[in-house]
């Protein structure tokens, strides 16, 4: 180190670190940005992308008709299982629609798919279980509420 | 210069070994499952040599078996932490198979994107380079500030870093009212808070010493490596590929290039520093030229492009990102191909590594920014 | 064998009275009456550990914009360390293969009891110090040594590559920050004309704190970085840097072992602080309040501090560590004792 500018070098580093102490100080003083998850609930924006909601139709029937459009789309095979009544075309009507979460990635393009607008993605992000079967639902688990509400 | 040398005549008096230290998969700074085996000489590395393919996912072969629109998920796990990037590219190859014309709001909202994703990306970098360096609070700002960009990208697209937005033809949806306005409030609050980092990094004698004169790449070096993004540019190329091809609306758009002379980890810092900067103005700028219109073209029933290959090629924030799609006229691509470009910087870091400590290691694995995603595919 | 200084004069002498008065010999009483003082500031050492652990995850859970534990124990998760404790007392005690088990299971004793051991000296008020020597200042630099070789211990009986090279940086730091730290306790021990710490002590009455003494504040500044290098705080923690060697010297440690490392840690840190409080701050000194008060005031003002450095700043590399001791600080501290010297005789 050359000594003619060494105390204008140490000088300067220590006023360096002093500055950074500073912006640690003003940080400290701000408030937290920690949410205080779980004991509040998550907030989440409407397009939220989570588990799979079967919508009803006006006579309170799902939508769906088992036409495999959603289950075509899918990129990872989540949608295994779909099968409607005897009926055909839009008067079909879903009796079997199987949604493996645990193969799911929560693309959305099975919701695009959709020519009925009859499932879309929706707000319940948790589902914990135990094993594959307990994350593996089936159309009377996905059908929302009756009023309209999530499922 | 190396910082220190064996020295020739005390090794042969005194007989030392070459130490094969691993900086084993799971190790707290190797962003990822990266192993690098280091040939040691004391603290001195004489030898690095990276080993991959522990998060191999065998995405490429997977696009065999799926169709186009079905394959773009699987994109977004790439670069994880852009995945808007990886989107863009594979879609910008379809588009140019089938000759479609992207719609200019369109063009406009995959722009601003991009860019916030190419913020959150910086902001990861700068988080995790802190960290390694012992400079724990910035990790933690750093993601602290990503939570209102992912908030934006959960307002638009429902999800907060996959996002799958970005389609064939266009983008999956328009914004929704609020965005416009978080998104401005964040562009404001941005600048203010990288200047607080600056303060703490940039400006601290430590962390000046130990990034300045540090794992040198010289350009040429970078070159012939295939190196690009501010990897290369922090060695005073001046190469971005939304100036050198532009794409999408980046022709219309007015921004600067960011490169450092230095050469070092220093200079890859700032390069992201200064970009993060840019990118703030180009999402400005878009938000106050884009024009109403559609979002997403008229698409046929099938996506199947004609019989041929194309390259579609992106900045994302490691650099040229490049998705290389062979079609036969089906609805299912007979080969894709992705160029990561952190693949192509990891190669340069033996170069970078040599002569330097182990302590060095960690900071230039640092200032490249890997993502083993899209290394490993 | 010289009775303990005399805080509790009168308790001692009272108990001692009664205990001759049955016959029995004094020694025996004095031995007891040692343990339990040893006891005592053993336990007050640990509960201020304790409290130090909390206190360090609050603070940096404030400087980085979020809560630190706010669920163990009410809504500041003061349980939060002894929950910590427990939970290393029940791991599994894992001695690794190939390690010198005898070496291995030492280190971390030869690492925590110097740390108790060098409190001996220090007042925590004026009437309570255990034992003021007339070497105190010297007794400190020659136990504080120990530490050193407890790690390099750890290191070397891990058998494990990461281990030992944290090992021999740590005693690289160690050994290379002891000369500069004397050196700043050596232009106290000039300025206040003896190597007691009670003298020290009297020697800053009245407000006459030696940090405001020039040219002591280079010796005060010069004091807390070697402090903070001593006890392998960032900047200085490259022995244990987790982020390149996965925690360094007791990689292999875990359990109740790794929790003395940790203690000795906190301990040695507080033991810094109250040392540094002591030779620069004027110990137990001050208006109004009780001395005790004081002391613990000022001591947890320097902790703050130290904690507030180590949260905004960034590590060194070993070199540069080396570099800044020999190069920079040693020859501060020379000239220091130099200033010092001249300004006592002017």
């Amino acid at each position: 180190m050359r000594q003619t500018n060494l105390l204008a070098d140490v000088a300067s580093g220590a006023w360096s670190i002093a500055k950074g102490l500073a912006v640690t100080l003003a940080n400290a003083l701000r408030p937290r940005v920690t949410q205080d998850y779980p004991a509040r609930p998550a907030h989440l924006y409407p397009r939220f992308r989570g588990r799979l909601v079967h919508k009803r139709g006006e006579d309170g029937r799902p939508r769906c008709t088992a036409c495999l459009a959603c289950q075509k789309a899918c990129p990872t095979l989540a949608l295994p299982t779909i099968a409607g009544d005897e009926k055909k075309g839009r008067e079909r009507r879903a009796v079997q629609y199987v949604w493996e979460a645990s193969r799911c990635l929560f693309c959305g393009l099975c919701v695009e798919a959709c020519p009925f607008e009859a499932i879309a993605l929706g707000q319940q992000y948790s589902m914990v279980g135990e094993s594959r079967q307990q994350v593996r639902f089936a159309l009377e688990e996905l059908l929302e509420r009756p009023q309209g509400g999530a499922a | 210069m190396p910082a220190l040398q064996a020295n020739s005549m005390t090794a042969a008096l005194t007989p030392t070994e070459q130490v094969i230290l691993n900086m084993g998969p799971q190790h707290p700074s190797t962003h990822g499952v990266l192993r690098l085996e280091l040939t040691l000489e004391g603290e001195v590395i004489v030898g690095c040599q990276p080993v991959i393919g522990y998060l191999h996912r065998g995405i490429e072969k997977i696009a065999e078996n799926r169709t186009y629109p079905q394959f773009l998920p699987y994109t977004d796990r790439l670069d994880y932490l852009s995945s808007a990037s990886n989107n863009l590219a594979y879609v910008q190859a379809v588009e140019k198979l089938m000759g479609l014309e992207v719609p200019e709001r369109a063009q406009y909202l995959r722009v601003i994107l991009l860019e916030l994703n190419r913020i959150a990306s910086h902001l990861v970098f700068v988080a995790t380079f802190a960290n390694d360096l012992a400079a724990t609070t910035v990790f933690l700002y750093g993601f602290r500030e990503r939570e209102p960009i992912e908030d934006l990208f959960e307002l638009w697209t429902g999800a907060r870093l996959t996002q799958s937005w970005i389609r064939i033809g266009g983008v999956a949806g328009d914004l929704p009212e609020g965005f416009e306005e978080k998104a401005r409030q964040f562009c404001r609050l941005l600048p203010q808070r990288l200047e607080e980092y600056d303060r703490l990094l940039a400006g601290n004698r430590i962390f000046r010493v130990r990034t300045e004169r540090i794992g040198i790449l010289p350009p040429e070096v970078g070159i012939d490596y295939g190196c690009s993004g501010p990897t290369l540019r922090g060695s005073g190329v001046p190469f971005d590929l939304r100036r050198a091809e532009p794409y999408e609306v980046y022709g219309r758009l007015d921004f600067a290039i960011a490169t450092e002379p230095t050469c070092d980890c220093m200079g890859r810092y700032r390069v992201r520093m200064e970009e993060m900067r840019q990118s703030v103005r180009i999402i400005e700028q878009c938000l106050d030229l884009m024009p109403q219109g559609e979002v997403l073209a008229k698409l046929p029933r099938a996506i199947r492009p004609p019989e041929g290959e194309a390259y579609g090629r992106v900045e994302s924030p490691r650099g040229e990102f490049g998705c290389y799609v062979v079609s036969d006229g089906s609805a299912q691509p007979v080969r894709v191909r992705l160029r990561a470009p952190s693949f192509y910087n990891l190669a340069a870091l033996p170069r970078m590594v040599q002569g330097w400590k182990i302590g060095d290691v960690v900071a230039v694995l640092g200032s490249i920014d890997i993502v083993l995603g899209e290394i490993d595919r | 064998m010289t009775a303990i200084a005399a805080p509790h004069t009168g308790i001692y002498h009272a108990v001692l009275g009664w205990w001759q008065g049955h016959g029995l010999p004094v020694w025996i009483f004095d031995a007891i009456w040692m343990a339990l003082m040893a006891a005592i500031v053993t336990a007050f050492i640990l509960l201020t550990v304790l409290i130090l652990v909390w206190l360090e995850r609050k603070i940096s859970g404030d400087i980085q914009s979020r809560v630190g534990p706010n669920r163990t124990g009410g809504r500041f998760g003061l349980l939060q360390t002894v929950a910590d404790a427990l939970k290393l007392l029940m791991k599994e005690d894992l001695i690794p293969r190939g390690a010198d088990r005898l070496v291995f299971i030492i280190a971390p004793f030869l690492v925590f009891v110097p740390v108790l051991l060098v409190f001996m000296i220090i007042p925590f008020s004026d009437r309570w110090v255990v034992k003021d020597l007339n070497l105190g200042v010297l007794f400190v630099v020659a136990v504080s040594a120990f530490p050193v070789i407890g790690l390099f211990m750890a290191g070397w009986a891990s058998n494990n590559k990461y281990a030992i090279l944290g090992a021999m940086r740590a005693a690289a730091q160690t050994l290379s920050y002891e000369i500069p730290l004397v050196l700043a306790m050596v232009c106290v021990v000039v300025a206040a004309g003896s190597l007691r710490v009670g003298e020290i002590v009297a020697a800053q009455r009245g407000g006459h704190w030696f940090v405001l003494r020039f040219p002591l504040q280079i010796a005060f500044l010069l004091y807390f970085i070697t402090a903070m290098a001593e006890v392998n705080r960032v900047p200085f923690d490259l022995p244990e840097a987790e982020s390149e060697l996965v925690a360094g010297y007791h990689v292999e440690y875990s359990g109740m072992r790794f929790a003395l490392f940790f203690l000795a840690e906190f301990a040695h840190l507080f033991f810094v602080s109250a040392f540094c409080v002591t030779l620069f701050l004027g110990a137990w000194q001050g208006p109004w309040l009780s001395p005790v008060l004081w002391f613990l005031i000022k001591t947890y003002a320097v902790m703050l501090v130290i904690m507030w450095v180590r949260w905004t700043v960034p590590r060194l590399r070993i070199d540069q560590i080396m570099g800044f001791a020999w190069k920079l600080l040693i020859p501060v501290g020379l000239a220091a004792v130099l200033l010092t010297g001249m300004m006592n005789v002017l």
